[in-house]
């Protein structure tokens, strides 16, 4: 810690420094406290103040916030709620297994504003991969809640009967919104072409070649206006996207990934309907792309409890 | 993984999930010897499937030379090197398949090659395997240096290592005829299939971001049509029609007589397990030892009974009715010296005779005072 300990701030969580609230030493933080206590004649209400600061979190707390919740993860609004550490594990209960687990740990807040809930989910990652194309894979997260917020399927990305509502984030559909579609001359820029046949024919006529676009698949979508996509499991294997996309976001890399997912509480059919005072079960997943994650290989996390503030 | 069985391996194997064989299979003949690596093949898909943005680089149809040929860059001696020696006892494979040497974690034993290993597609044209001494004179089979060229497409596998590999099954086999599509609504791009085929033949689309493959030209098959790569074939070396399942032989059809009959055709690289549906005559000219690797254990017979075609009035009349014809040839017969392909109905499709009428030249052209090179 950079910071006195003894200072008001450091009885918030985080203040001045990396450390999440649960990685905070809670012994050798009194230990500090009594001693900065002992020593100054100030102390007393200061080490009060520090006894009597918040449990750390058992689990992703959405605080209730007034109005828009910012997209951009460095407002303060996001200092506010407090974060959940989500240790993870490597995926290796179903083959093709992650060979080895390169992205520890997840740091999560949430709030919520009576409309919609937004989820910080914030990682280490040296390095930014938001490139789709051979051979090369994007860094992604995903939120996983389930469908009946009375039960906690399966870990298995739910099972028949326990679907599941999941909202995945890719660096590559980040780079679409954020630049236009990217394709071949973005994941090529040295590439020659003498001319695309949207240029020769028009974009109507054009998607005659391109096949995955005719047949609406959404990883063709050229139009792309949100980086996450609303998806629905019954157990592995049997991801889907939703006929109506609801979720948006907002990613940004610096040292690593910050990305903001939000849904509306009330999200519609097949997906997770959430209220204000709502305890139901979150899970999360997270490929490194530059890893050769993709799919199965990621690493991903047990379900933990998501409480709504009333 | 369960256990299936694989007539090219002569054993059981062992294959993630229990896979029924189709109603029917598509299947391929090429004869390499007849190959001159012209490339029409290629062009023909090429500009049939594969001219959409995201594509450049995709050749569902390619032709190599080998031995130092390869698309993408080193595909078959990656394979190779993950087999390890290749094991026969008699008709019996005993090494390990793509399947069967899988590591912990994996479906199948594969690697996905880098966007570079797909850049130089026709790397190693007509290289020769060893330098060409001056004054070198071949007058024996198999030649001393050599290369041959290799056809190659989807070999819509009875096994397929893409739609094992796949972890959403998005990979699927039809049962009415065997081809093997990928799902262009389904993929998700995590190119696990482009990973496992043992023949490099799945692609991905950097522009879709899904990943393709070679589709059998199924609109024509389903028309009764030859695909794009067999009609435009013009040294005539490709035949595709169905092949029965390996408990049952019809000498009629092209491909069971080719195949079963005269086992003249072999699967390339058996020892994949995938159970590959392309059939091969062997290059006569290349050394065994070579083709023992690539096509397995039939390639002495095959090879013997090629050369002695000349005497096979029936092999003979079914090599000349290879490309005579757009339409699926389901059975044929020879009579006499003329050959005659029939589709599904029994009717007559095509006739061609056994032997073009030919004249010979003298040797020696008094007229020039010279050496011919070619007297027919």
């Amino acid at each position: 810690m950079t910071r006195d300990a003894g200072t008001p701030e450091a009885g918030t969580p985080d203040a001045g420094t990396d450390r999440t609230p649960a990685q905070v030493d809670r012994r050798g933080f009194l230990k500090v406290a009594g001693a900065v206590a002992a020593s100054t004649a100030v102390a007393t209400g200061i080490a009060a103040r520090v006894l009597t600061r918040p449990e750390p979190a058992t689990h992703v707390v959405a605080r209730r916030h007034e109005g828009d919740i910012p997209a951009d993860h460095q407002h303060r609004a996001w200092a506010r709620a407090q974060a959940w550490v989500v240790p993870l594990l490597v995926q290796n209960l179903v083959a093709p297994h992650a060979p080895a687990l390169v992205i520890p740990e997840l740091r999560v807040r949430a709030l919520h504003n009576g409309e919609r809930i937004a989820l910080l989910v914030e990682w280490a990652d040296d390095a930014e991969d938001a490139v789709d194309s051979m051979a090369r894979f994007r860094d992604a997260v995903a939120v996983q809640l389930p469908v009946d917020t009375a039960t906690t399927p399966g870990v298995t990305m739910g099972a028949v009967n326990q679907p599941v509502h999941i909202m995945q984030w890719r660096a590559a559909w980040q780079r679409d919104v954020d630049r236009g579609r990217q394709g071949v001359r973005e994941a090529f820029p040295n590439s020659f072409r003498d001319a695309a046949p949207e240029d020769l024919m028009g974009e109507e006529a054009a998607q005659q070649f391109y096949p995955a676009l005719v047949a609406n698949n959404p990883m063709a979508r050229r139009d792309r206006t949100s980086p996450v996509e609303d998806l629905s499991a019954v157990g592995f294997g049997s991801l889907t996207a939703q006929d109506k996309q609801t979720a948006t976001g907002r990613g940004v890399f610096d040292r690593g990934w910050h990305v903001v997912l939000s849904t509306p509480l009330a999200a519609g059919e097949h997906k997770t309907s959430l209220h204000p005072g709502l305890t139901t079960s979150i899970a999360f997943a997270v490929w490194d792309g530059g890893a050769g994650n993709r799919g199965s290989r990621k690493q991903w996390s047990n379900w933990t409890d998501l409480e709504l503030e009333a | 993984m369960a256990e299936v069985f694989n007539w090219q391996l002569g054993r059981e194997m062992q294959y993630p999930f229990q896979a029924e064989r189709p109603q029917r299979q598509i299947a391929w003949v090429f004869d390499t010897n007849k190959c001159i690596a012209c490339q029409t093949c290629t062009v023909a898909c090429k500009s049939t499937w594969t001219s959409g943005t995201g594509q450049e680089y995709m050749l569902w149809n390619n032709v190599e030379t080998k031995p130092y040929g390869f698309f993408p860059q080193g595909w078959d001696v990656q394979l190779l090197d993950r087999l390890g020696v290749v094991q026969w006892d008699g008709q019996t494979y005993e090494g390990q398949t793509v399947f069967e040497s899988a590591p912990t974690g994996e479906r199948v034993n594969g690697w996905l090659p880098m966007a570079e290993d797909w850049a130089h597609p026709n790397v190693g044209e007509d290289e020769p395997a060893g330098a060409v001494e001056r004054g070198t004179y071949i007058d024996r089979l198999p030649h001393d240096t050599w290369f041959s060229y290799l056809a190659r497409i989807c070999n819509h596998c009875t096994y397929p290592a893409c739609v094992a590999a796949c972890p959403r099954q998005a990979i699927y086999k039809r049962p009415e005829d065997g081809i093997v599509l990928v799902d262009q609504a389904r993929c998700r791009g995590y190119q696990e299939c482009v990973a496992a085929c043992p023949y490099k033949k799945v692609m991905y689309n950097n522009e879709t971001r899904v990943s393709e493959k070679c589709i059998a030209c199924f609109p024509k098959i389903e028309q009764g049509y030859q695909p794009q790569c067999v009609t435009t074939c013009i040294g005539r070396i490709r035949i595709a029609s169905f092949i029965s399942k390996p408990d049952e032989v019809d000498p009629k059809k092209p491909i069971d007589f080719l195949v079963k009959v005269r086992k003249v055709a072999l699967p390339l690289y058996p020892q994949a397990g995938t159970e590959p549906n392309v059939y091969y005559i062997p290059p006569i000219h290349a050394p065994r030892e070579y083709l023992h690797q690539m096509f397995g254990p039939g390639v002495d017979e095959a090879v013997e009974t090629y050369q002695n075609i000349k005497n096979d009035p029936e092999l003979l009349g079914l090599m000349m009715l290879f490309g005579s014809t757009e339409r699926i040839m389901h059975s044929f017969s020879v009579e006499g010296e003329i050959a005659t392909g029939f589709d599904e109905q029994g009717e007559e499709l095509v006739s061609v005779p056994l032997r073009e009428p030919t004249f010979i030249r003298e040797f020696f052209d008094d007229v020039h005072q010279a050496y011919l090179h070619n007297i027919t």
